[in-house]
């Protein structure tokens, strides 16, 4: 609960700081402390296993390491300011508030007990979304993708808030353990419930941008200010995945034909997504299909979660991923910046232009695509790994080929990188903070890419 | 044999790259050197604890990796990796010495690299466990990738990135076949190789994984038709690679079929070894012709490489003794030789900026030393008696003779092709008269003059005196034998 408490008053605190003309500096030092400290409650609370709010949320392991992966990444995030800050006009501070308090909803998504508590969880992250989508105010394409996010996130969260109300109608009970006490007794009736269910689903289909509630996505991202849309590809898709791996887990996986579903939404997600990144050139398109196809693979992990617990997987997938996408920003930011646009090509030759940022570049494309020694593979690894052990081998070999696809795409970003000669030896200015950030991203990919069980093993 | 040795020996790569990081740019060649020829000290340190004996199984490390999964961080050594970690750590010393006027090998990320691969060629010859297996599999291409796609000739991004995509997609299925394998093994399951031998596995499950596992490593030696990556590769990777890739990495699958498919799959070897021998025979002639024909020296040597493997792969899948010892006395000549030919036609290409043979000629009027080393490893690569080549390519040639003369006529045809083509190439490059590109062709200096005499004191030693290396895998080499 500290965690809440923290992050809400962080976000308040920056709104506030915005008043008075505080140092953004000052201001982001004080939010790196903050989140710190938040790491620090994870630590001192893992095991403890406490409910707070009536039993509303409820800070288990999964919770806590869900939490522990958003803060981090969020750290990294705030490291990497510079050339947001660099570009933005006014209003800095308050742009952080809305990130902190996007940042207090997904932690409400990841530990809820009770389905309301998952509700404002969303609508806290989606409203400060909105938003942040939309912060570029002078930018039609920014305009944009706020608007279009706006109308279709609100329809989603109004589904998710229907189906909320069609289960209660139908088992009485906002809490996970009463839905599932319900489920299990069998004495399911009505057509309330399958009802219920396919609105949920649907809405968080929509918040993980799975297929066929996809649409959004590439121009949402594409529209965005490369931070932002950083936050959302990496963290916020992170939480709501945690989220609805919670929910499912919890109740519905083990009944039904859900899984089963799933697995076919999960197998044409991941086709769809790969499929798409390959004819992109801009890389904010093609990482947003690849974020497309890699919420695929956790939707796997999701599937199988009625089978067998398999927590550690999607924890380990969620967080891989957020971290490589991170750390890809980090390099897309300045680069981009400097090109005035987001094509792959901006980026050739950045081996002899700036080392440092080819290798954080390389290794965060090496882990995206699941190559041995990053954290990307061993994500890809478990996930798959599970899948094919309960049986699901045509949806294995199925995620095998298009991670065959995605070496396609994510390599044609390595290639630009390291094969293709630059147009310019002109360098870029890169901060001692944001190299700091940089190095650290590459660092976590690299280690749990070697040691693994540091964070496989962490929730049993 | 004291295991702190062992133990150094498989640690060594690790230290190089850590040293190689750690001093950023001070880390040069004659660093790189001098770090590369400790390793092969080391190695022939350990070799000749048991010189003359048959080397017994030991196993190194055995720490637990992944727990939960039943992954373990298990290495061991035995004669045939031994032979092959012996390989590695000699052509590493020479790789490196091959690049000291290359520009470079004047900072650290060649060296880096190149380290990185020896950490996962050493790791594909030592693990004892199946996953750690495929991760170091995958471990040794990422830096060949990068070394090829970096510093590589013409159209290096297309050729490159096929030559990636065709193993890469060749190991995911050799993954899968692990995967299944470790979902059989009983109880607690695990990715101990030792376990998954005493599986017992029905014939059609066999001969599924057979494929699996036989089409990552056909890929990576290359098997015909499994080839075409390799000619392209072989021609736009800068000199460097290219002896990496054909002197050691290309063992990998040789060394993946020694690993995997003959102790763990019997019947369809019973089944399909027929038509493996049938292909590599293919290659052994096919890479022959095609190498008369090449007027690219480099794109020559590429094809007789084929030709090559064709014949040790061959030898593999005849089950008699022969086979074996052939098999494991070429591996190591032909990565000899192999690198000695691709330094031989990178100093050429060096200095007179081109490959084409008929561009060339008479350099052994300005260059009278290059041309005695270059006929010597040649002779190695044609296999004449006394050189390294013949030991090898003669037991090969025997254990088909023995399993079926047809075959032994056929692939016995590579002798004469081979030694058409290399004359040939010999005749081009070095006789004749010289032109305006040769006639300034400066001899070898210090450093080339010791690299290869080092390489053809190799050729020569090896094909006079070979019974050391014969007999320390022969232990192995009978357990094999079904």
């Amino acid at each position: 609960m500290a965690i809440l408490v923290i992050l809400s008053c962080l976000g308040i605190f920056c709104m506030l700081t915005g008043l008075s003309k505080v140092d953004i500096k000052i201001v982001l030092g004080v939010s790196v402390a903050a989140l710190l400290a938040c790491l620090g409650v994870i630590y001192y609370s893992w095991g403890y296993d406490e409910p707070f709010f009536n039993d509303m949320v409820f800070f288990d392991k999964y919770a806590l390491g869900f939490s522990g992966v958003l803060i981090v990444a969020t750290i990294l995030l705030v490291l990497l300011a510079d050339p947001f800050l660099e570009n933005a006009k006014g209003f800095v501070s308050e742009h952080f508030a809305l990130m902190f308090f996007a940042l207090t909803g997904m932690v409400c998504m990841v530990c809820f007990d009770h389905l309301s508590m998952l509700f404002i969880g969303i609508e806290i992250m989606s409203v400060a979304l909105y938003v942040l989508a939309g912060s570029n105010k002078s930018q039609l394409a920014s305009n944009e993708a706020s608007l279009k996010y706006f109308l279709m996130g609100a329809f989603s969260t109004g589904f998710i808030l229907m189906g909320m109300t069609l289960i209660y109608a139908e088992t009485s009970s906002f809490y996970l353990e009463g839905i599932k006490e319900y489920l299990d007794n069998g004495n399911v009736t009505t057509v309330l419930l399958p009802l219920g269910i396919s609105l949920i689903l649907m809405g968080l289909l929509f918040k993980v941008s799975a297929v066929p509630f996809h649409f959004w996505t590439p121009d949402v991202y594409e529209g965005s200010p490369d931070y932002v849309t950083a936050f959302m590809s990496a963290i916020a898709k992170a939480a709501s995945l945690g989220a609805f791996y919670r929910l499912f887990n919890a109740c519905f996986t083990g009944i039904g034909h859900w899984a089963d579903i799933l697995s076919v939404i999960a197998a044409v997600t991941i086709t769809v997504g790969s499929l798409g990144a390959v004819y992109q050139y801009n890389i904010k398109r093609m990482l947003a299909y690849s974020s497309i196809a890699n919420a695929g693979f956790m939707l796997i992990a999701i599937m199988v979660s009625g089978k067998i617990a398999n927590q550690n997987s999607i924890l380990f997938y969620a967080g891989a991923y957020a971290i490589a996408v991170i750390s890809a920003f980090g390099v897309i930011m300045v680069v981009s910046n400097k090109a005035g646009n987001d094509s792959i090509d901006s980026f050739n030759g950045l081996l002899k232009k700036n080392p440092l940022m080819a290798f954080v570049l390389t290794v965060a494309m090496l882990s995206l695509a699941g190559i041995p020694l990053t954290a990307g593979f061993f994500g890809k690894f478990f996930v798959l790994f599970n899948a094919m052990s309960q049986g699901f081998v045509w949806l294995a070999v199925l995620a095998v080929i298009n991670s065959m696809v995605g070496i396609y795409y994510y390599f044609k970003v390595i290639i630009a990188i390291n094969f293709k000669p630059a147009d310019s030896l002109e360098g870029y200015n890169v901060s001692g903070v944001h190299q700091f950030a940089l190095v650290a991203g590459s660092a976590i990919t690299l280690v749990v890419g070697i040691f693994p069980q540091l964070v496989y093993s962490l929730l049993d | 044999m004291d295991i702190v040795y062992l133990k150094a020996l498989l640690l060594y790569p690790a230290i190089s790259l850590a040293a190689s990081l750690l001093l950023n740019k001070f880390f040069k060649w004659e660093l790189s050197m001098l770090f590369s020829v400790g390793g092969l000290a080391l190695t022939l340190f350990v070799l000749f604890q048991t010189l003359g004996a048959g080397f017994p199984s030991t196993v190194v490390f055995d720490i637990p990796w992944v727990e939960s999964l039943g992954i373990t961080f298990k290495l061991g050594v035995s004669g045939i990796s031994l032979i092959l970690i012996l390989l590695t750590n000699l052509s590493i010393p020479l790789i490196i010495l091959s690049s000291k006027n290359h520009s470079f090998s004047e900072n650290n990320y060649f060296h880096s690299l190149v380290y990185l691969m020896q950490i996962g060629l050493s790791g594909v010859f030592t693990a004892l466990d199946g996953f750690l297996f495929y991760i170091f599999w995958e471990v040794a291409l990422i830096p060949i990738y990068f070394i090829c796609g970096i510093w590589g000739g013409e159209n290096k991004a297309a050729v490159t990135f096929k030559f990636f995509l065709y193993t890469v997609v060749g190991s995911l299925f050799m993954l899968i076949g692990i995967i299944y394998l470790y979902l059989l093994t009983p109880g607690v399951h695990t990715f101990d190789i030792e376990v998954f031998k005493t599986l017992v596995l029905d014939r059609t499950t066999q001969i599924w994984l057979f494929w699996a596992f036989f089409i990552a490593f056909a890929i990576k030696m290359p098997i015909f038709p499994f080839h075409t990556w390799q000619p392209d590769t072989y021609t736009t990777a800068p000199a460097q690679g290219t002896m990496l890739l054909s002197g050691i990495m290309l063992k990998m699958g040789i060394f993946g079929v020694i690993r995997w498919i003959l102790p763990l799959f019997p019947l369809a070897i019973a089944k399909y070894g027929d038509l493996i021998i049938i292909l590599s025979v293919i290659g052994v002639i096919y890479g022959a012709v095609i190498a008369i024909m090449q007027k690219d020296v480099k794109r020559l040597v590429a094809y007789s490489s084929i030709s090559h493997v064709g014949l040790i792969c061959a030898g593999l899948f005849v089950n008699n003794i022969q086979g074996m010892q052939g098999a494991m006395m070429q591996m190591l000549s032909h990565g000899i030789n192999v690198i000695g030919m691709f330094y031989i036609l990178d100093i050429i290409e060096k200095r007179t900026n081109t490959r084409q043979i008929e561009q060339l000629g008479g350099i052994i009027h300005t260059a009278p030393k290059l041309a005695v080393f270059f006929v010597v490893i040649m002779l190695g690569s044609v296999a004449l008696p006394l050189t390294n080549g013949f030991v090898g390519e003669f037991l090969l040639l025997t254990s088909l003779f023995l399993y079926n003369p047809i075959f032994a006529i056929l692939a016995g045809l590579s002798v004469i092709l081979g030694a058409v083509y290399m004359l040939r190439m010999y005749k081009g490059v070095m006789l004749g008269e010289s032109n305006a590109v040769t006639s300034t062709f400066k001899d070898l200096d210090a450093v080339e003059f010791i690299g290869l005499a080092f390489i053809a004191l190799l050729v020569i030693a090896i094909g006079v005196y070979p019974q050391p290396l014969l007999s320390l895998a022969a232990p192995e080499a009978l357990s094999l034998i079904k």
